[in-house]
């Protein structure tokens, strides 16, 4: 007889109180549950119930015994004697609780199935089989389990602790399960049952062979528990830890979205008035939980001189214009405000902070909860009200000009009453630029005529500094001053796509994009006439305009570049 | 007589920070009865299960029968008998249920050897080792040690805590051993007329080193090394010296 097999056998005589009683228990259970549920649908339903929790209990009850005992009782120290290696030792135990696993369980089974031919029916035997099939899925978690306990087993005395700890072990295991899934799901991966499955029957796998070294580890210091111990708790604590860093380094990275990372683009920038600082507002590479979000949006400062870049909010963004949505300006050379985005949607919470440079440090601080929304564009000379009618569901946009005492009311639907859409306020006080009807007009508040400049307008589109208009027509794109309503230069062809470039004060550059395949995009400055070609993705990247007339962009090499006021490549700010 | 089926060299073992054995060196030679005497907790048991390969040691290396028992652990308990000073047999077995199942591990097992050493020290096999008393448990595992004829016999305190008869039929049956196969044995003991009347050679273990090591009286006559046979013995004599 083989070593093995005389190991096998020992424990069978070792354990045979439970070999017995564990059969005569399950038996007991589904005939209980045969004789006290009168509906055979109930019966199948509790007896596949009964089998999938009493293979889990046995399977758990096994493994927390198998060396406990022997540890206990001397017995394993007895084996350490014995002319055979520690692993011969192991495999044997191992062995020996894969027959004991895999005989109750297939007793039970057996046993309800007898059950069902001498007192079901076809229909209960294949409910009872139906209903097998959700536990049947689990068996691979159970492995996982199983082998946890048989560590326990290895590091402690008592195959009742043993039992406890590995109960305990299995709500940290389903922790991990959550908190590895909720890690792949932000790293934009979504496992199946497959996969899940794959990756318990490995865990298993690998908990299993870490028994097997603390065992021999053990067995080589005289069975010496301490040495299991020890071995079993650095490792899985360094694993635990490793895994645990570069989890939540791999799923920080991707999340923040960094500002080197060449997926990140970025979405809007704001310079400090002296120029020594930008903040950029970064929306990282998209990712999905399963509810359909993506990329994480993150603000970013970067010291135009050093160009050294800091996560000052996260995740967050720059506070917007509410009329426009361009970043507001700094508050000062060194603090500009930010809006708190909810981590679970990336709506914004209400809460905005306050960024500032602190002792060389940037740090951010609540703002005054009581803020309310803010436009550079919204001119002083006006106070607006909107209020929806009730009469008839149109909405009534009050505009007063306090200075002179006059208000008047423009009456519509949501569109023709929003400010910055239907609505535009000039900085000249009494001006009123509005479109309705596809009609482009001018209404002066005092003698509230209105002249109309331009017809069969889709949109409007305010400047940055709300000093001029892009309106476009089915014949092109006007860029008009929104202080006279006179063009600034001659409208674009029909087949471009306008766009206002954000920037410090009050800038007339634009983006023009050619539409159809390989066309060109280009950057114009409606003030100076300076006009060049865009040599990075027109139709992806955004710009920025510096206030002394240079750009900031992503280049093709998605890289964050400066370029000079006539596109000549300066510096690269961020290399990605 | 000459060559050494046992070699230790610079051996030593430690628990934690507690330093057992700290470079013990011994040569036991074929065909010996050493005695390895020290005071409790001198590392003798230490020493013992190093030989065995059931305690790896920290660092040394140790040759038994040509075999190094730090990584051929199993190797060398299939080729010696090792008496361990306690003796966890699971309490439900018969004495003959440990027998059968250790057997399995022995190819050179002997049966009638087997029930020759039985006769001879006198044990019931029949009785579970639950009921059997310290000397009859240390009898089965001499038994256990002894039937696959091993060239070497480690003892670790087998006449701890024995009666006058069980200590006589041990001593006999080691006696008897020694005689009809020239087997070399290696005594751990603390009994000094069962050392004086088995063992031809002693070490004493002290401090983690082997202080003197050399022929039993010898070592009684040594004027020159100053020692005295008694006073060497009771070095590790705590208990166990009735008989003096």
């Amino acid at each position: 007889m083989s070593a093995l097999t005389t190991l096998v056998r020992q424990e069978a005589r070792e354990c045979r109180q439970s070999l017995i009683a564990a059969p005569c228990i399950s038996l007991a259970v589904l005939a209980t549950v045969h004789v006290l549920l009168p509906l055979e649908f109930a019966v199948a339903q509790a007896a596949a119930s009964c089998v999938g929790i009493l293979v889990a209990l046995w399977s758990v009850y096994f493994a927390a015994d198998l060396f406990a005992t022997d540890c206990a009782s001397g017995r394993m120290r007895a084996k350490a004697l014995l002319p055979v290696s520690a692993l011969e030792i192991w495999r044997a135990k191992v062995v020996f609780y894969a027959l004991a696993v895999v005989g109750i369980g297939g007793w039970a089974l057996g046993c309800e199935y007898a059950l069902q031919w001498a007192f079901g029916s076809p229909d209960s035997r294949m409910y009872f089989t139906d209903a097998l099939e959700p536990f049947v899925a689990r068996l691979p978690f159970l492995a996982v389990v199983a082998a946890s306990a048989i560590l326990c087993s290895l590091i402690v005395d008592s195959a009742l602790v043993a039992l406890l700890c590995s109960a305990l072990v299995a709500f940290v295991l389903a922790g991990i399960g959550v908190a590895w899934s909720r890690g792949l799901s932000l790293l934009g991966v979504v496992w199946g049952p497959v996969e899940w499955s794959v990756a318990n029957v490995a865990g298993a796998a690998l908990l299993l062979a870490l028994g097997a070294l603390a065992f021999a580890r053990g067995q080589a210091r005289f069975g010496s528990r301490r040495v299991r111990l020890r071995l079993v708790l650095s490792t899985l604590g360094a694993a635990l830890l490793v895994g645990g860093i570069v989890g939540a380094s791999a799923v920080y990275r991707r999340v923040t979205g960094s500002l080197e990372d060449p997926r990140s683009t970025f979405e809007t920038a704001s310079a400090s008035p002296d120029g020594r600082w930008l903040a950029i507002e970064v929306v990282g590479p998209s990712w999905t939980d399963g509810s359909g979000r993506s990329g994480t949006r993150s603000v970013w400062v970067v010291d135009l001189a050093t160009h050294e870049s800091e996560l000052v909010v996260w995740p967050g963004c720059l506070r917007r214009d509410w009329l426009n949505g361009c970043a507001l300006p700094w508050d000062d050379a060194a603090s500009f405000r930010a809006e708190v985005l909810s981590f679970e949607d990336m709506r914004y919470t209400g809460s905005n902070v306050r960024v500032a440079l602190r002792d060389g440090a940037w740090a951010s601080t609540p703002c005054d909860p009581g803020e309310t929304d803010e436009s550079r564009i919204a001119p002083a000379w006006a106070e607006t009200t909107r209020e929806k009618r009730e009469n008839d569901g149109m909405y009534a946009l009050s505009v007063r000009w306090p200075a002179r005492g006059i208000e008047r009311e423009f009456v519509g639907d949501r569109q023709e009453t929003g400010l910055g859409r239907g609505i535009f306020l000039s900085p000249v006080p009494g001006r009123v630029l509005t479109l309705r009807d596809d009609t482009l007009a001018w209404v002066d508040l005092e003698d509230e005529q209105a002249v109309s400049l331009a017809t069969d307008v889709y949109t409007l589109q305010p400047s940055p500094g709300g000093s001029a208009i892009l309106v476009r027509q089915p014949n092109g794109v006007q860029a008009l001053s929104a202080l006279d309503g006179r063009p600034l230069r001659e409208p674009w062809p029909a087949d471009c796509v306008v766009s206002w470039i954000e920037g410090e004060g009050d800038p007339h550059a634009v983006l023009v994009r050619e539409l159809g395949r390989g066309g060109r995009g280009f950057v114009e400055d409606l003030d100076n006439g300076a006009r060049f070609e865009f040599e990075g993705d027109s139709w992806m990247s955004r710009m920025h305009r510096l206030s002394d007339g240079r750009y900031v962009y992503v280049d093709q090499h998605s890289d964050i570049v400066i370029a000079d006021a006539r596109g000549a490549r300066l510096e690269k700010l961020v290399d990605r | 007589m000459n060559e050494s089926v046992i070699q230790v060299r610079g051996l030593r073992v430690r628990f934690g920070n507690k330093v057992v054995l700290d470079g013990v060196d011994l040569d036991v030679p074929r065909g010996s009865v050493t005695a390895l005497v020290g005071r409790n907790g001198a590392g003798k048991s230490t020493l013992l299960r190093v030989l065995v390969g059931a305690l790896e040691p920290n660092g040394g290396r140790t040759v038994v029968l040509g075999v190094d028992p730090a990584h051929e652990g199993a190797r060398a308990r299939s080729l010696v008998g090792y008496v361990p000073d306690q003796i966890e047999v699971p309490a439900w077995m018969r004495g003959r249920d440990w027998l059968a199942f250790v057997r399995n591990f022995y190819p050179g097992w002997n049966m009638k050897g087997q029930e020759r050493w039985i006769d001879l020290l006198e044990l019931d096999a029949e009785t579970k080792v639950a009921e059997m008393s310290k000397g009859a448990r240390t009898k089965l595992a001499l038994v256990s040690a002894l039937a696959h004829a091993p060239r070497v016999l480690l003892l670790d305190e087998p006449f701890s805590g024995l009666d006058t008869a069980a200590r006589h039929a041990i001593t006999t049956a080691v006696l008897t051993s020694l005689r009809d196969e020239s087997r070399t044995v290696l005594l751990v003991s603390h009994s000094i007329p069962d050392v004086e009347r088995l063992a031809d050679r002693v070490a004493v273990l002290s401090d983690g080193r082997i202080e003197s090591f050399g022929d039993i009286e010898d070592l009684a006559r040594s004027e020159r090394g100053g020692i005295d046979l008694d006073a060497l013995l009771l070095a590790g004599s705590t208990v166990g010296v009735d008989g003096l």
